[in-house]
């Protein structure tokens, strides 16, 4: 049977080359569709177009400036529903978030009034915005998501001091996930309700957390994001202790947890005191906080030095047993013999973990651990400008930070920017491991596991072209109950012979020791 | 209301741009979520963005994303207004102050590179963007890949280019460039960012040879009017003048200035970031200029 082709040209129609690469490589997915191109209308994209097999007499008389969405499929069908789709994808970047017949509200007041009872708002407009639509929300007695950046510290305080006067949450700004009675907001897992109530400064970190409760058959009241600057000395704490107190009060939270970066002194120590007249069994994970910094006395308080750690411990707080941190779920010995195992498949000269990393706080979690364990770590976190390819030596990349999207989506939505870092990896002679999250949920990839594996085989293909074994290691964030399903993504990553451990930390540990051909072991065994 | 910005940075280019348009006004050229573009009288182009580092000879950058309900009104046609040290976007309520912008200028000055530095500037270049491997765009070229259509397409463009210009032969150059221009997806295909890097590059790098080149400078852009983006030819025409995108600029400099390997391959790599490909593309069409230089007859 002959393919059709069906084109259309859109007149002055601009759009950059990464969304235009994307749109067709999400229409080539379709089924029947045998090529499809977006690209501006110049003579020489014809000539590539042609070549393809994408030639009609509308790409023909295509102009430069113009946009040309061209597929070629098994039938005139298939063809015409990959334009569908083109044009689709093409709108939605255009119109992100409109949704044809449904009732959009212009404004606050006007949402309220359509829907009576709602109590609280997610606000997402530009840092300069955000301060006025916040205000107006608490005003009008929601409590408030506050997903924007960008907004001053001043306004911060004042957003904060506003919510509490009327004791609401402002969550936020810069705040990407909270789960307020059940319900997951923004990037957030589904987990089931139960007693741990968690105050978070952090994004991925309320997620992991929230996944290993849910793992170990525990749920969340709520999970109160308070934004990242909370506990600076410039916010002071405002929401976390609000938070605090809210939680303390809440009947159904018979636990808390606080996860956040080390706090300043001064505002540790009304952190801590917030703790005390909660008078409730609470675990904080200020990820590297000294010891010597943790305060003593509290029987009700423990500490955790890992997100996963934050999470057992709340378990353990609350089923009344004593808590044991562990590096592994395994015996150590058990993993001992896993690393050595790989360990043997690498040359002498690959001694370097390579983190790449969507979830800012696992990227610092694992900066955290990877340092202890195997020695100086560079990282985009300590030095903004580190850039790609410059790294020697053990290497963490957050690719959620500023400097990797500006201009490009976030790599929990995408994982280009990750398969690529990936399959740089795959040529550095020193690398030995490369060490990934993977993090489920609303908002984030529908296949973030499939999304990332061409980078991974990518990596593994230079590699061996090169006389080389590479070894992946990687955790899931998520829950069995995510929109991608956790086994789901977990049978993807076993079948691409990454080696999964239950949670980042041990993921970081088990990578150490592999790269360090078991010397981790020695520190990992003095620590606990 | 009136939404107030004020630039941070503006490029001597683009200043120049607006002081030339004597107060006509330009309009809305193409509009994304970081970048305006915008378009003045005889097609020249302004480009507005966030961030604090230009990413256009022709840029302003206002120093924080403007991503607003306001600008929602901008669309290709919008009417701009230059005037006073501010550019006005009464339609949208959007009024950018520049006066108090940091003015920046291009640093690569033109200076003769010998064959033995092209050669050694060339695989320092060549070793960054293998290193990148990002599988889009023309990087591939430095390293015999053909690994996609377009790649295909422009490797033997490219090495007739090459030699054409180690032979300093004009016409040669011409024929050669013709079948790059546009080629690619986006705003600014590959095959153009490809042809600013390498003649950028060998005006900068080769001032006995000035001349001549810039004789194939008219010829290209009007080339470039028919086979290529308005905004890609505006990068064109800048290169022509040995005027690139900031980062590319500074590595042209430091290339220049004989700066020593780790210096180099650190501009490059700098350079390598801008844009998705963009970046790449340029450094790319360096080395292939810094090919023809190193195998230039004296």
């Amino acid at each position: 049977m002959t393919a059709a082709v069906r084109a259309l040209v859109k007149q002055n129609f601009y759009q950059d080359s990464v969304a235009l690469m994307r749109l067709a490589s999400e229409v080539k997915k379709l089924p029947g569709v045998q090529e499809a191109a977006a690209m501006m209308g110049t003579a020489a994209n014809k000539i590539i177009m042609a070549e393809a097999g994408l030639e009609t007499p509308d790409i023909g008389s295509a102009q430069p400036n113009d946009l040309v969405l061209a597929v070629r499929a098994a039938d005139a069908a298939a063809a015409q529903a990959g334009l569908a789709k083109a044009e689709e994808l093409l709108a939605a970047r255009h119109t992100a978030g409109a949704t044809a017949g449904a009732f959009r509200p212009r404004t606050l007041e006007t949402a309220v009034k359509n829907l009576p009872g709602a109590n609280l708002a997610l606000i997402s407009v530009p840092g300069e915005y955000a301060e006025a639509e916040a205000a107006k929300a608490l005003r009008l007695g929601l409590h408030v998501l506050l997903f924007s950046d960008n907004v001053p510290a001043d306004a911060e305080r004042r957003l904060k001091d506003l919510a509490i006067s009327r004791d609401l949450l402002m969550m936020g700004p810069d705040c990407g996930t909270a789960l307020i009675g059940g319900v997951p907001l923004a990037f957030a897992n589904v987990v089931p309700r139960g007693a741990v109530g968690i105050v978070s400064a952090s994004g991925t970190g309320l997620q992991q957390v929230s996944c290993i409760l849910a793992a170990a058959g525990e749920g969340v009241s709520h999970g109160i994001g308070v934004g990242g600057r909370d506990l600076s000395e410039a916010i002071d704490g405002r929401m976390t202790l609000h938070a605090l107190r809210a939680l303390g009060a809440d009947p159904a939270t018979e636990v808390l947890v606080l996860i956040s970066k080390p706090p300043s002194p001064a505002v540790a120590g009304k952190v801590f005191q917030a703790l005390a007249a909660a008078k409730k069994p609470a675990v904080v994970c200020f990820l590297g906080l000294a010891a010597t910094d943790r305060p003593k006395g509290n029987k009700r308080l423990l500490f955790a030095d890992t997100l996963e750690d934050a999470a057992l411990a709340a378990v353990a707080l609350r089923r009344g047993f004593p808590f044991e941190p562990r590096p592994f779920a395994n015996d150590i010995e058990e993993v001992e013999v896993l690393a050595a195992g790989q360990a043997h498949r690498l040359r002498d000269h690959q001694i370097a973990v390579r983190g790449i990393f969507a979830g800012g706080t696992l990227a610092h979690e694992a900066l955290l651990i990877l340092g202890e364990l195997a020695g100086p770590v560079a990282s985009n976190l300590k030095r903004h400008d580190l850039t790609p390819g410059a790294a020697e030596g053990h290497a963490v990349w957050d690719l959620g930070a500023d400097e990797f999207t500006r201009g490009r989506p976030h790599p929990m939505i995408d994982g280009t920017l990750r398969r690529e870092f990936l399959k740089r990896e795959g040529n550095d002679p020193s690398v030995a491991v490369v060490l990934f999250d993977v993090v489920l949920g609303h908002g984030a990839h529908s296949d973030p596991a499939g999304d990332i594996l061409p980078g991974i085989e990518a990596a593994r293909s230079a590699a061996e072209r090169r006389g080389r074994r590479l070894i992946f290691v990687a955790s899931i964030c998520g829950t069995a109950k995510d929109p991608q399903g956790y086994l789901k993504q977990r049978e993807t990553l076993d079948e691409a012979g990454v080696l999964l451990m239950p949670s980042n930390a041990q993921a970081v540990r088990l990578a150490a020791l592999i790269a360090t051909r078991g010397a981790a072991m020695r520190r990992l065994r003095a620590a606990t | 209301m009136t939404l107030h910005f004020t630039a941070v940075t503006a490029s001597r280019p683009a200043l120049h741009i607006l002081r030339n348009a004597g107060g006509h006004a330009g309009e809305i050229h193409s509009a994304y979520r970081r970048t305006i573009n915008l378009r003045f009288p005889g097609d020249h182009l302004v480009c507005l963005h966030g961030g604090r580092d230009l990413v256009a000879p022709f840029g302003i950058a206002l120093g924080r994303d403007f991503d607003s309900p306001a600008f929602e009104r901008i669309a290709p046609g919008v009417r701009v207004v230059p005037a006073d040290g501010t550019l006005r976007i009464p339609e949208a309520a959007v009024e950018v102050a520049i006066g108090r912008a940091a003015v920046w200028e291009p640093e690569a000055r033109p200076r003769p590179l010998g064959s033995d530095a092209a050669a050694r500037h060339a695989e320092i270049l060549e070793a960054v963007l293998l290193q990148h491997d990002n599988p889009d765009g023309l990087a591939g070229l430095v390293d015999g890949a053909d690994a996609t259509p377009l790649l295909r397409r422009a490797r033997p463009c490219a090495e007739r280019l090459q030699q054409a210009l180690a032979r300093r032969d004009i016409s040669g150059v011409l024929a050669a460039a013709e079948p790059l221009m546009g080629l690619g997806p986006g705003l600014t295909p590959s095959g153009d960012d490809f042809l600013a890097g390498l003649m950028g590059t060998a005006l900068l790098a080769e001032p006995p040879a000035g001349p001549l080149l810039r004789a194939v400078g008219p010829q290209l852009l009007r080339l470039a009017e028919t086979r290529t983006t308005l905004l890609s030819r505006a990068f064109l025409a800048h290169a022509l003048e040995g005027v690139l995108a900031p980062p590319l600029d500074a590595l042209a400099a430091t290339m220049l200035d004989g700066a020593d390997r780790p210096a180099l391959a650190r501009a490059a790599r700098a350079a390598c970031t801008l844009g998705h490909t963009s970046g790449m593309d340029t450094v790319t069409g360096m080395v292939f200029a810094l090919r023809a230089l190193a195998q230039a007859a004296p």
